[in-house]
């Protein structure tokens, strides 16, 4: 039988459980592959379409990279424009698929025993994933906020403040807290909400905004949760390394060379989603304590 | 100017040059005759007689005929954000008409209102002027000389608006005077004026206690006489102030005493000969240069004044200068610069950035001296705007400029470097070459982007605008006008590292190009500033089309004999004010071929270049047929160069005038690709590149390359934005 909680003696500090998350997350590698192919399949039909556009376009490929660009851009002006919009409408499709993916994947990584199986993941997506569509509507509605005070009165409120500067610092450093302060609270949105998500499955918070708000709570009560999201956000960052290292590769010079790019980019998306799941299972970890 | 008529007058085939046309010849023969016949105007007004190379025809004194002077006294009253001031202006008449009249620039009246045609071409500048009106007031305006102040003509003012009609513009005004000024007179004008400065907008205003006053002072137009470039009747070329439109002035001499409060660091226009303080607490600056055509300065408490020498002979080898003599075609020593004082006016947060800006300052004194003519003034002063005036920035006056940095400004990216390069190469287009701004911008604004891409590329190598995030080389521009998301991995801001997440290489004629081509057909090169369809084509047209246009004639020409060219055009037309007909003129004459056509096309017309490989047939033994195509408007001579899979290649030539051609080749082994224009001579130009080429065999992963990095970049949006979900 399935449970999804712990033995109520165990308390991690973030540290520990972060440790227990990565092999978690480790062990649940084909639940990053299932992601892995949920994003590949929403963007591969505009990458297609990008392609079958261009057509023979990159018939000039000797010209260099810019003036590659540039002309492939001007030339399919029209093109790219409807790749964008498309793009967009898919990314929001995508997010509301993602909400429900990740029900299935917290669920997938909560439960005992543990390991991958299809029916704990669409289980998963049955028991919690309406609340997490609704837990991802608030959220995308609390980090426009943020981004719409951030922007809005407290540039207004800094300008102000500092506008009349001669002396550039005053301005760059108000504007460097106002910038640093935002993204803070950004990833406080995007902390709060992945333990909502975790309350949601494990405890099986009623609502959304209940979620929220015990998330909220518990957050401010366990400096752990703090801590154990800030190390995972060190692995994820970890993957940005990977593209950089891979911006750094040599131009691909036949098939096999392309092929080798290719691999690796979607590498490092598997590796990304994993990084999603070590967050998740890092999260469980430290929850399961507190349960206790 | 440019002989009319759409044939084309010579063979561009084969990239010959060849000796100078008989059109060219007779041009020249009847400039001699014009040039002895207006001898005698000539002779009293020069100064120093120019020695000359044998090269160069027609020679113009080597200083200026004087045919104004200004001599101003001014207060800055920070309480209220003026300027008051006195000016005597001595006018002289070098036509052959009796001059009737005045016309005033009134420059600052361009802030007036929101209804000026200033205002009405950038309404975004009344937003940011808040209600802080600026304007002139000309309070006393006084005929005569020799202390004779005579009537006050003031209220006899009367504005005109020459461009447009506009009843609320207020930007020049004209005076009957009490007996026209016969040729060869003169006339003195006393003036009492007070400007109300603006906060920093537009080359012009202060932030906090920052000042820099710029079309500060009534000042003269231009009287041309008859046939002065190309002018039918004489008459006064006094524009009114547009938003897309600067400046035309005669040559003059200067003498400004500036008050501000004490402890304020001046700069300015010309040399501080003389400072004195006053018992009201203000110091009084008179700064006095000849041989210039404006006058602006700076007063802000907090800069650092910082100053050098630039020694040139500690800058330029022998062998520097051997070579800049044997491409400009004259001895070594004509080819020899001068010293210059160099003041720089730094803010004090950017104090750790004075050696990139005295670098940039030299390497502009080095590079544009050996090509074009040494600068020929004693002192060049450089203002760095304060944060919140950047506004100001990036603007040049005679010997003295405004460059514009930030804080932590990415070396790579060379920001300040180039705004300086470009600025002080206006000290030679349009500091003494003083093409007329609101008629013919391309000629300053459009040479200089040429002259400092190529000097950038040259003192500071060829992707010298690139920025670097962790290592990899950004774009300094945001590419496509699109800011894309920005991710730590696709680069900061609004500079992604294009978004396909590789880095780019991007030399400045490329972004002319890229620039150039968002509007190609909206307007010729050639029209009056405010004449453009909007601002976007007054700068491509000002800008981006004429440094694509140079970019393709150096590459045509090759770099040294365009270089000789524009030197001759320097200083040929130094202090004086040329067209675009003498600047054509003077390239196909240097360049020994009959470049009308040429400039015909790009600087009258508003047709595009595109040149494409239609089909190609046969090869492996048969015959290769390659159908060449002119799809743009523009025609020039190309090459096409057919490569084979063995390895060898055939280059033919085509003249490019007809809208198609078939070239033949006789049987050869299996085509492996053909190229159209493959050496990128008219690259620059070319509106589409793609089309250039065909591949027929070999690698032609390009398109698979591209889309698998699209579908990376789409991946990696999906999962950042999946983050919230």
């Amino acid at each position: 039988m399935e449970t999804r909680t712990t033995s109520p003696t165990h308390r991690p500090g973030a540290l520990a459980a972060f440790t227990r998350g990565l092999a978690e997350a480790t062990r649940h590698l084909p639940l990053a592959g299932v992601m892995w192919l949920v994003n590949l399949l929403a963007a591969l039909p505009l990458a297609v379409f990008f392609r079958a556009a261009v057509g023979s376009s990159f018939e000039g490929s000797s010209l260099g990279p810019y003036l590659l660009l540039d002309d492939v851009t001007r030339k399919n002006a029209a093109v790219l424009e409807a790749l964008g919009e498309a793009a967009g409408v898919t990314g929001l499709v995508y997010m509301a698929v993602g909400a429900l993916v990740a029900a299935g994947a917290v669920e997938s990584l909560a439960v005992t025993p543990r390991g991958f199986r299809f029916s704990t993941f669409f289980g998963g997506i049955a028991r919690s994933g309406g609340r997490y569509v609704r837990l991802f509507l608030v959220v995308i509605a609390v980090a426009f906020c943020v981004l719409w005070v951030m922007n809005g009165p407290v540039a207004w409120l800094v300008e102000r403040t500092v506008g009349e500067a001669a002396n550039e610092w005053p301005v760059l450093i108000a504007t460097a807290l106002r910038y640093g302060l935002t993204i803070l609270l950004l990833f406080g949105v995007l902390l709060v909400a992945d333990y909502a998500r975790v309350l949601i499955t494990l405890d099986g918070a009623a609502s959304a905004l209940g979620a929220v708000s015990l998330a909220l709570q518990y957050v401010v009560a366990r400096p752990a949760a703090v801590g154990a999201f800030v190390l995972c956000e060190g692995v994820s960052l970890l993957t940005f390394g990977f593209v950089w290292a891979l911006q750094q590769a040599p131009e691909p010079a036949g098939w096999a060379g392309l092929l080798a790019l290719v691999v690796a980019q979607q590498a490092i998306m598997v590796a990304r989603m994993w990084t999603r799941l070590v967050f998740w299972a890092t999260e469980i970890e430290v929850v399961r304590g507190v349960a206790a | 100017m440019i002989s009319g008529g759409s044939a084309v007058l010579y063979s561009w085939l084969g990239h010959m040059s060849r000796p100078v046309s008989p059109l060219i010849a007779i041009r020249f023969a009847a400039a001699a005759l014009v040039a002895l016949l207006l001898a005698p105007a000539w002779a009293g007004a020069q100064r120093e007689a120019t020695s000359g190379s044998a090269e160069m025809v027609a020679l113009p004194p080597r200083w200026p005929t004087e045919i104004v002077r200004y001599d101003i006294d001014a207060r800055l009253d920070v309480e209220r954000r003026q300027v008051l001031g006195r000016e005597t202006i001595t006018w002289r008449n070098t036509s052959t008409q009796a001059v009737p009249d005045l016309w005033f620039h009134l420059y600052q009246n361009a802030y007036k209102s929101p209804e000026t045609t200033f205002l009405r071409g950038a309404p975004e500048y009344v937003d940011e002027l808040d209600g802080k009106w600026g304007w002139v007031e000309v309070s006393s305006l006084r005929v005569g000389s020799n202390g004779d102040r005579g009537e006050d003509l003031a209220k006899a003012l009367e504005f005109v608006r020459p461009d447009d009609g506009n009843e609320n513009d207020f930007t020049v005004a004209r005076v009957s005077l009490p007996s026209p000024v016969p040729p060869g007179g003169s006339v003195q004008i006393q003036v009492e004026f007070v400007t109300q400065l603006t906060p920093a907008i537009d080359r012009t205003g202060y932030h906090g206690s920052f000042y820099f006053v710029a079309q500060w002072f009534p000042k003269l137009g231009v009287f041309e006489d008859r046939g002065v470039r190309g002018r039918a009747e004489p008459g006064w070329n006094c524009h009114q102030y547009h938003a897309s439109s600067e400046y035309y002035a005669d040559f003059g001499t200067y003498d400004v005493r500036v008050s501000v409060p004490k402890g304020y660091v001046f700069g300015s226009t010309g040399v501080v000969r003389e400072v004195t303080e006053t018992d009201a607490g203000l110091m009084t600056f008179r700064a006095v240069q000849e041989h210039v055509h404006d006058f602006a300065w700076t007063a802000d408490p907090a800069a650092l004044a910082l100053e050098r020498d630039f020694l040139w002979r500690d800058h330029v080898t022998d062998d520097e200068l051997a070579r800049a003599a044997t491409v400009a075609g004259v001895a070594t020593d004509e080819a020899a610069l001068r010293d210059v004082k160099v003041r720089l006016l730094l803010r004090p947060e950017h104090g750790s950035q004075a050696e990139r800006h005295f670098k940039a300052i030299f390497v502009s004194l080095e590079h544009y001296g050996l090509r074009y003519g040494a600068y020929p003034y004693e002192q060049l002063t450089v203002v760095d705007p304060s944060y919140g005036a950047r506004a100001v920035g990036g603007m040049e006056y005679p010997t003295f400029l405004t460059a514009g940095t930030e804080l932590l400004a990415p070396k790579d990216r060379h920001d300040p470097e180039s705004v300086i390069v470009h600025e002080i190469g206006h000290q030679w287009w349009q500091g003494v070459v003083a093409t007329n701004e609101f008629e013919e911008s391309w000629l300053d604004e459009g040479i200089n982007s040429y002259c400092e891409g190529s000097i950038l590329a040259e003192a500071y190598g060829p992707n010298h605008r690139y920025e670097r995030v962790l290592g990899v080389p950004v774009s300094g521009r945001a590419l496509f006008g699109v800011a894309l998301p920005s991710f730590p991995f696709y680069g900061v801001g609004e500079v992604p590292i294009g978004p396909l997440g590789r880095p780019l290489e991007l030399a400045q004629w490329m972004g002319a190009r890229r620039s150039y081509l968002a509007a190609p057909e909206a307007d010729p090169m050639l029209r009056p500033s405010w004449g453009y369809r909007d601002r976007q084509s007054y700068g491509i047209n000002s800008y981006s089309k004429p440094e694509a246009m140079l970019t393709c004639l150096e590459r045509y020409l090759g770099r040294d004999r365009l270089t000789r060219a524009l030197r001759a055009f320097q200083l040929r037309w130094r202090f004086r004010h040329p067209t675009t007909a003498d600047f054509a003129a003077t390239v196909s004459e240097i360049a020994g071929e009959d470049l009308d056509p040429f400039f015909e096309q790009l600087v009258h017309g508003s047709g595009v270049l595109d040149y494409a490989v239609g089909r190609v047939e046969g090869g492996d033994g048969k015959p290769v047929r390659v159908v060449v195509e002119r799809r743009g408007d523009v025609v020039v001579p190309v090459e096409v160069r057919v490569r084979f899979t063995d390895g060898s290649e055939s280059t033919l030539a085509w003249d490019g005038r007809d809208r198609w051609t078939e070239l033949v080749l006789a049987g050869r082994g299996e085509v492996a690709g053909v190229d159209v224009d493959p050496r990128g001579v008219w690259a620059a130009l070319d509106a589409d590149l793609l089309n250039n080429g065909v591949r027929l065999t070999g690698w032609r992963l390009e398109g698979e390359r591209w889309s698998a990095d699209t579908l990376f970049w789409l991946q990696s949006l999906f999962y950042e934005l999946s983050l919230l979900s």
